[in-house]
């Protein structure tokens, strides 16, 4: 386990309220075998052990375009929140991402965490994921599929042990049932082919496939005017949920889109996830709190 | 004003709008109403609105209120604008403007009938926009912003960041 670069540096989250301290901690490799197997830490400027943690799982179609820098300000907040934040890089399409690679390398992650849980003064039962569109999909299955064969991690970190699935899911405009997007190549690359050609990967890849008892609980948050991941999506997860008894909370955002949501004015439509929101923030703390809780 | 002519070609300008913003209506779930009074010796405006929107459903409710004022600038207020069938000196045409906004989150746990964190954003963006007023006192505004926005929660810890959108008003000149 190589850290790259090291940079711990405190910053304020916000003049106008006061200052919480976080800690960065950059390019943390958790796969020697990738380069892009990396994270950063944020952490609350304080010596508390047993802190809970979040995985923060970036979006963009599992494709190479976005990386992990846009959840840096996501992570920051969660840190100055209470939340040992791990802000993680995950192969992508073309290069390597396709299913179940992307899967694993969150595993390796996790694992990873999971073996350096004491240095990073967090408890190793006490971790979520929190990931939005592709992301919420990655986000999804580490809460349902991690001991699935299929997306068994072969790093170093994983020890060929099944993983534990992760304590809790917020899942913002995730995939969960991959048969309902539409085949764009971004989804066709991440897969391996059109459903017509795999369809056996397109229910291995379905978060909502692996549904089982004992599922962590899940907070799925969905614009009802999603364009690209319909609120569907996070309809059918919350039903099979529901129906093995797992707490689901589903957080609909009216008129909100993917990439477009309304601004402090209301009056234009501005470039926003629906997980930027001001209710999606307070019901994503609230239900950290509740379930891996202990934060403040 | 002193000039006679200049006196009644203002009296003929419509120097009031009322509008609505076209993505408060997206989702059919709010609405922001504005208010716009120019003055058109200085090629200046005055605008504020008001909105009120559900912002949240499925297993929470969620109620956003705010409102907004502008300042903006027809700066080519003189020339007939595009599309417009108002007279050169109207509020028609390009404009820019610097708004502020304030609103209000608050978010409900329907499962457990619990209130959750209320929010206030602080938002400020810079506006580039042009009217057309192209049937009888009809008027369609396009705008792109750039801004700045603040959210303070109980909870959380303050976070900003920047940003960009566009806006779409329709209104009525009178």
């Amino acid at each position: 386990m190589v850290v790259s670069k090291v940079s711990a540096l405190v910053v304020c989250t916000a003049v106008l309220t006061g200052c919480a301290e976080v800690v960065v901690e950059s390019d943390v490799s958790y796969d020697d075998r990738f380069g892009v197997a990396k994270f950063d830490t944020y952490s609350p400027a304080d010596d508390a052990t047993s802190r809970p943690a979040v995985l923060v799982i970036h979006g963009g179609g599992w494709r190479e375009g976005l990386e992990r820098d846009g959840m840096a300000d996501h992570a920051h907040r969660l840190a100055a929140a209470g939340y040992v934040a791990f802000n993680l890089s995950y192969r992508l399409t073309p290069s390597g991402g396709q299913f179940p690679h992307a899967v694993q390398d969150c595993l390796c992650a996790l694992a990873y965490i999971r073996a350096h849980a004491s240095e990073y003064g967090i408890d190793p039962a006490r971790i979520a994921t929190f990931g939005y569109s592709a992301g919420g999909h990655l986000a999804s299955m580490l809460g349902t599929a991690a001991a699935d064969p299929i997306v068994a991690p072969d790093c170093a970190a994983a020890s060929g042990a099944p993983a534990m699935p992760v304590a809790a899911v917020v899942s913002g405009a995730g995939p969960q049932q991959m048969t309902l997007l539409p085949e764009t190549t971004a989804v066709t690359d991440f897969v391996g082919g059109t459903q017509a050609d795999v369809p056996a990967l397109y229910a291995q890849a379905s978060p909502i496939s692996y549904v089982a008892a004992g599922a962590p609980p899940f907070l799925l948050i969905a614009g009802d005017a999603d364009w690209f991941v319909d609120i569907e999506h996070a309809r059918l997860m919350q039903h099979a949920l529901d129906d093995v008894g797992t707490e689901t909370h589903l957080l609909s955002i009216p008129g909100g889109g993917h990439l477009l949501n309304r601004g402090a004015s209301g009056a234009s439509w501005e470039l926003e996830l629906s997980i930027d929101t001001p209710e999606a923030w307070a019901a994503t703390i609230d239900f950290l709190d509740r379930t891996i809780g202990g934060a403040r | 004003m002193s000039d006679p002519l200049a006196a009644v070609v203002t009296a003929a300008l419509h120097l009031n709008t009322v509008s609505v913003a076209i993505p408060a209506l997206d989702g059919l779930g709010g609405i922001s109403v504005g208010y716009e009074r120019f003055l058109p010796a200085r090629k200046l405006s005055i605008a504020a609105s008001v909105q009120l929107r559900e912002s949240a459903a499925g297993d929470y409710t969620g109620v956003r209120t705010g409102t907004g004022v502008e300042l903006r600038w027809y700066w080519r207020a003189n020339h007939q604008a595009w599309l417009s069938r108002q007279p050169a000196g109207s509020m028609a045409g390009w404009f820019t403007g610097g708004r502020v906004d304030v609103s209000f989150d608050a978010t409900h746990d329907s499962i457990d009938d619990r209130w959750l964190d209320t929010a206030v954003e602080l938002g400020a963006s810079a506006e580039l926009g042009y009217r057309i007023a192209p049937w009888r006192n009809l008027e369609i505004t396009p705008s792109w912003n750039l801004g700045w926005r603040h959210e303070f929660a109980q909870r959380l810890p303050g976070w900003s960041r920047k940003t960009v959108g566009v806006g779409l008003t329709v209104g009525w000149l009178f």
